[in-house]
């Protein structure tokens, strides 16, 4: 394991995604180091290389965090796992 | 971990991590002569701006505030200075000199108008001047004593997630240890706005980066160019960035999270540690030449898909943490954080790793910029010649 390049990395232990660093199929199971703890999270759709998924269930409305900061707001819940670009998120000071 | 480097104390009290001749002509005719100059003399460095006379107003004081700042950089020893201008050039002299540097100025004027009289005197000035350089010998100073600035330039998904945030703890660990630290590149700024507002050591610092940004934008808009529209671009999104918000973080976290004590114009002096940031056009040469001439000693410059380009006085480690760049570019990057994004090393490892790195930098070890000679400096220009 600890010689396998990383498939994801989440890059505060605060985020709420996590970033492809691989493409990464729906239905995988991954262990990701978050901080100083591992999550297991199940991939509910596939993700491009360097696109974001949830790593913890999220409500609609929620800010998401990436390495600490705001980077925008949730349109609707979404789910530990699920993809989460232009379709559910959005940004903050534009429209 | 080793916390000290060794550079040459100047007398005006800051440390060069260089010891150059800096061969400076501040008028367009005596450019070729600097050059050629600069030919005969390879170990010194040369530069030339094609902009001497008729550059008035604020552009004139910004020609000023670059020309002496690079004369005054700290990793310069002493200055061969040339023009054209007779008045102007003998107040240059005097504020140069005015920093303990050995500084000779050499005329047109007082050489019969001679290019190649001026050549065969240049050689022999500078030659003496190399040959007092060369009994220099460099001494310990503390980490505080360190001026780094931060530059990208072409970045990829590597630099967000890596690159940029490392170069940002290294930002952190500088400033904490009572060094300076500088990012520039104002339209960067732009929907990171929040961010650096709540970095703002005062009020009037965050109106001083919002002005900053704003005058930028407006100068965007009055050109035709629509920034909010379509940012993040279709390209931008393909590759999974998302939000406004998103990109720029990505882009300015490689200023860290120090409290930001004050905007400086292109090219500015700091006046003090901390963290700083610098209003300045966006693309390479000019913003690299801005952070040079306010005087930082080296420069941490990331990139995703490799740029060769660097400052002239200040060695400037290129940084990637694209695993294929790294392969690919084996002469171009300094410095490899592809392990960051493949799980091998932490962020902390990595922080040490690259200060390290900059320490050894900092007391002779070269840049492949410098040994490639990838290095140039450029005057900014913001209006009409006369």
């Amino acid at each position: 394991m600890e010689n396998i390049p990383q498939k994801v990395i989440v890059q505060d232990w605060s985020d709420s995604i996590g970033v492809a660093l691989v493409p990464i199929w729906a239905g995988e199971v991954l262990n990701i180091k978050i901080g100083t703890e591992t999550r297991t999270v199940r991939i509910q759709n596939d993700i491009p290389r360097y696109h974001k998924f949830a790593v913890i269930d999220l409500p609609g409305g929620a800010e998401v965090l990436k390495n600490g900061e705001v980077i925008g707001r949730l349109l609707r819940e979404t789910k530990i796992g699920e993809h989460v670009h232009t379709h559910n998120l959005t940004g903050l000071t534009m429209k | 971990m080793i916390q000290e480097f060794l550079g040459f104390r100047r007398p005006d009290g800051s440390v060069g991590v260089r010891n150059d001749l800096l061969i400076l002509s501040t008028t367009g005719l005596t450019g070729p002569v600097a050059r050629r100059i600069g030919k005969a003399l390879p170990e010194a460095k040369v530069i030339t701006t094609p902009y001497g006379s008729g550059v008035v107003g604020d552009d004139g004081a910004l020609r000023d505030r670059m020309l002496l700042g690079f004369a005054c950089h700290p990793n310069v020893g002493a200055v061969l200075l040339l023009s054209g201008k007779q008045p102007e050039a003998e107040e240059y002299r005097d504020q140069i000199a005015a920093t303990g540097r050995p500084v000779e100025l050499l005329l047109l004027d007082l050489n019969n108008q001679d290019s190649l009289r001026l050549t065969d005197t240049g050689i022999r000035a500078g030659a003496r001047l190399l040959r007092q350089l060369s009994r220099e010998s460099r001494s310990p100073a503390p980490i505080s004593e360190l001026f780094l600035a931060a530059e990208c330039g072409r970045s990829d998904p590597s630099s967000g997630l890596a690159a940029n945030p490392l170069v940002g703890h290294v930002a952190d660990r500088v400033v904490a240890l009572g060094g300076r630290f500088v990012a520039g590149e104002t339209m960067e700024w732009f929907g990171a706005e929040h961010f650096l507002n709540r970095r703002a050591a005062s009020p009037e610092i965050a109106e001083a980066i919002r002005n900053a940004l704003a005058r930028r934008m407006d100068h965007a808009k009055s050109a035709g160019i629509d920034l909010i529209g379509n940012n993040p671009g279709p390209t931008n999104i393909a590759g999974g960035l998302t939000t406004l918000e998103e990109k720029s973080l990505g882009a300015i976290h490689k200023s860290g999270s120090s409290p930001i004590v004050g905007v400086l114009a292109h090219g500015q002096r700091p006046s003090g540690p901390g963290c700083w940031l610098m209003d300045q056009p966006f693309y390479a040469p000019e913003s690299l030449s801005g952070l040079s001439a306010a005087g930082a000693q080296i420069v941490l410059f990331t990139t995703g898909p490799g740029n060769s380009y660097c400052s002239l006085l200040a060695p400037t480690i290129k940084i990637s943490a694209n695993v294929e760049t790294c392969a690919n570019l084996p002469e171009q990057i300094d410095f490899d954080a592809s392990g960051i994004l493949l799980g091998m090393v932490s962020k902390e490892e990595a922080t040490d790793r690259l200060i390290t790195h900059i320490l050894e930098t900092a007391s002779g070890a070269s840049t492949f910029g410098e040994i490639l000679l990838e290095g140039e400096e450029v005057v900014t220009r913001i209006g009409a010649s006369l």
